[in-house]
């Protein structure tokens, strides 16, 4: 299968510090794939990365072939790369149906799509930003990020801080975009539950480097490899 | 409810605006004065309310509009008022936008400075340039055609000016209105609110701010062109930092990012003003510095902040009952 991301030794940070070290990592086209790890280890600067964060130090960062080092954050999103961050970053002062509306473009995901996704962005479409609850601003930044039609969505730690039977709503979600065979996804989770049944690949980072990248079944049937592979039991 | 549907207090200012032109016939030049002010804080709650471009210098587009309308009727060039004030739209939109794209790849007090620069080198260039620009006299009685080749602009009766102005703000507002809620203004918002998350949306962030900057320089020199038009005489004041520092007072009593911050401001500091030196007139400036101060401490989003905290209250307390 053609890789629709490629990193190829990538060495990144921020200014002179660098987090990650040496990452080979590629993502086929519709792929999905979770990234586990402890606090710390480089998993939201992976994505900071692909998304022309960070100060790359070495190696490349390929989309569809093309490099994208040097490309300014606005160019990447533009052609194709979708990000919903940790911290949500809903405008506050733009209702949901604006919040929505800034990031359109044509593409398959639509409006009607996401509602689908997500029925209850379109009861509250006139609420602002700052009237939501955390899961509806998680819903609100991931159905922002799919309106801008990416071909890869990264997504870091959707589930943090949400309550239990919101993270069981959204893990159904992620279910149903993990079977959209035109989105390919990388998944940063702390919830190592919630990231092995979401893909059937797992990559483990450990110290800004890639420890583990295979199938996730073989962690999901031995807990005590997963726990050394993170790095929690020595 | 969708926010960019008219509610019925939208009408009040324009009422209030005719109901001023019957009940006062004698203040009409210091209604005119009023209208233009209130027509240039709109232009820099654009720039500085909506997208968040922090500015000193936003009489340097104020100054090139009225010096276009000033310097074009003075020499008999143009005198026709609407088109006199397209041009002075153009030619501050032109700098606007020749300066945004160099000032607007900085930010915080680079660009603040840069902006007190910008007006800076122009009000010298317009001081220098003392033979065409009349220098520090300035240039006085301006003839400006009449209105549609009927109504007058009197030097002792202020009317044609005052509705004049009137039309020009409201045609301005409109135009204002509908920008800030069409998906271009709410990306101002979000630019202003996260830059770096409409980066990772896709959004040309730099393209877009100096999109806005040029529009509110355009808007800025309208005003500064109506001011020429409605007083008949332009000097250097209207490129100093004096009308600089008034207009970013004016949107931060008002309350920038709200459309009618520019309005109550405009209102409040110009009547306090009027009323105040007519009281104390050596030291007016005292009682609108104490103002000041207590809306800095008590009111940071201005008095339609204030306003707007207060009815949240309200309506809390009310809510449960």
């Amino acid at each position: 299968m053609a890789s629709a991301l490629q990193l190829r030794g990538v060495s990144a940070g921020y200014g002179e510090t660098v987090v990650l070290e040496d990452i080979d990592l590629a993502l086929a086209c519709g792929e999905c794939i979770s990234v586990v790890g402890r606090n710390g280890v480089g998993k939201t600067t992976l994505l900071s990365t692909v998304m022309g964060h960070t100060t790359l130090h070495s190696g490349e960062v390929t989309l569809d072939g093309q490099s994208l080092n040097g490309m300014p954050c606005f160019r990447r999103a533009l052609a194709g790369i979708g990000f919903v961050p940790q911290e949500r970053e809903i405008f506050p002062s733009l209702s949901v149906r604006e919040n929505l509306g800034i990031a359109a473009r044509p593409g398959a995901w639509t409006h009607a799509r996401v509602f689908e996704l997500f029925p209850r962005l379109a009861e509250r479409l006139d609420n602002m930003g700052n009237q939501l609850s955390g899961g509806e601003q998680q819903m609100l930044s991931i159905g922002r990020a799919l309106l801008t039609n990416p071909t890869i969505l990264l997504m870091d730690e959707p589930t943090e801080g949400l309550a239990p039977v919101i993270v069981e709503a959204l893990t159904a979600v992620l279910a149903r975009l993990a079977a959209d065979s035109a989105l390919s996804i990388i998944l940063v989770e702390q919830n190592s539950r919630v990231a092995l049944n979401f893909s059937p690949r797992t990559v483990i980072l450990d110290k800004g480097r890639i420890v583990y990248d295979g199938e996730s079944a073989p962690l999901r049937a031995d807990p005590d490899r997963l726990a050394k592979l993170i790095g929690i039991v020595e | 409810m969708r926010r960019h549907r008219l509610r019925w207090w939208e009408a009040l200012p324009w009422i209030a605006g005719i109901v001023f032109y019957f009940a006062f016939p004698d203040y009409l030049g210091f209604g005119c004065e009023l209208l233009v002010t209130i027509l240039f804080a709109l232009s820099l709650d654009l720039a500085l309310g909506y997208a968040g471009i922090i500015t000193l210098g936003h009489a340097a587009f104020f100054g090139a509009g009225a010096y276009t309308v000033g310097m074009l009727a003075s020499y008999n060039i143009w005198t026709e008022p609407i088109t006199g004030l397209l041009l002075a739209a153009l030619v501050a939109g032109a700098i606007g936008f020749l300066s945004g794209i160099v000032l607007l790849r900085t930010r915080g007090l680079t660009l603040l400075m840069l902006t007190l620069c910008i007006m800076a080198l122009l009000e010298q260039a317009a001081n220098m340039g003392a033979a065409y620009t009349g220098g520090f006299d300035g240039l006085p009685s301006l003839p400006i055609a009449p209105l549609f080749g009927v109504f007058d602009f009197s030097a002792l009766y202020a009317d044609t000016q005052y509705l004049f102005a009137l039309a020009v703000l409201f045609v301005c507002f409109l135009f204002v209105r509908i920008l800030v809620y069409s998906p271009f203004g709410q990306s101002l918002t979000g630019i202003r609110e996260n830059v770096s998350r409409m980066h990772a949306i896709g959004s040309p962030v730099r393209r877009r701010l100096i999109v806005c900057y040029t529009i509110s320089a355009a808007l800025a020199g309208v005003a500064g062109g109506l001011l020429a038009q409605t007083t008949a005489y332009v000097n250097l004041a209207v490129l100093g930092l004096d009308r600089a520092a008034t207009v970013l007072i004016v949107l931060i009593l008002g309350g920038y990012g709200r459309l009618y911050g520019a309005f109550i401001g405009a209102v409040i500091y110009l009547a306090l003003e009027h009323f105040l030196a007519q009281v104390y007139p050596t030291a007016w400036q005292l009682g609108l510095g104490l103002m000041l101060v207590v809306i800095a401490l008590f009111a940071r989003n201005g008095i339609l902040g204030l306003a707007e905290t207060l009815w949240r209250r309200y309506e809390n307390r009310r809510g449960p009952s």
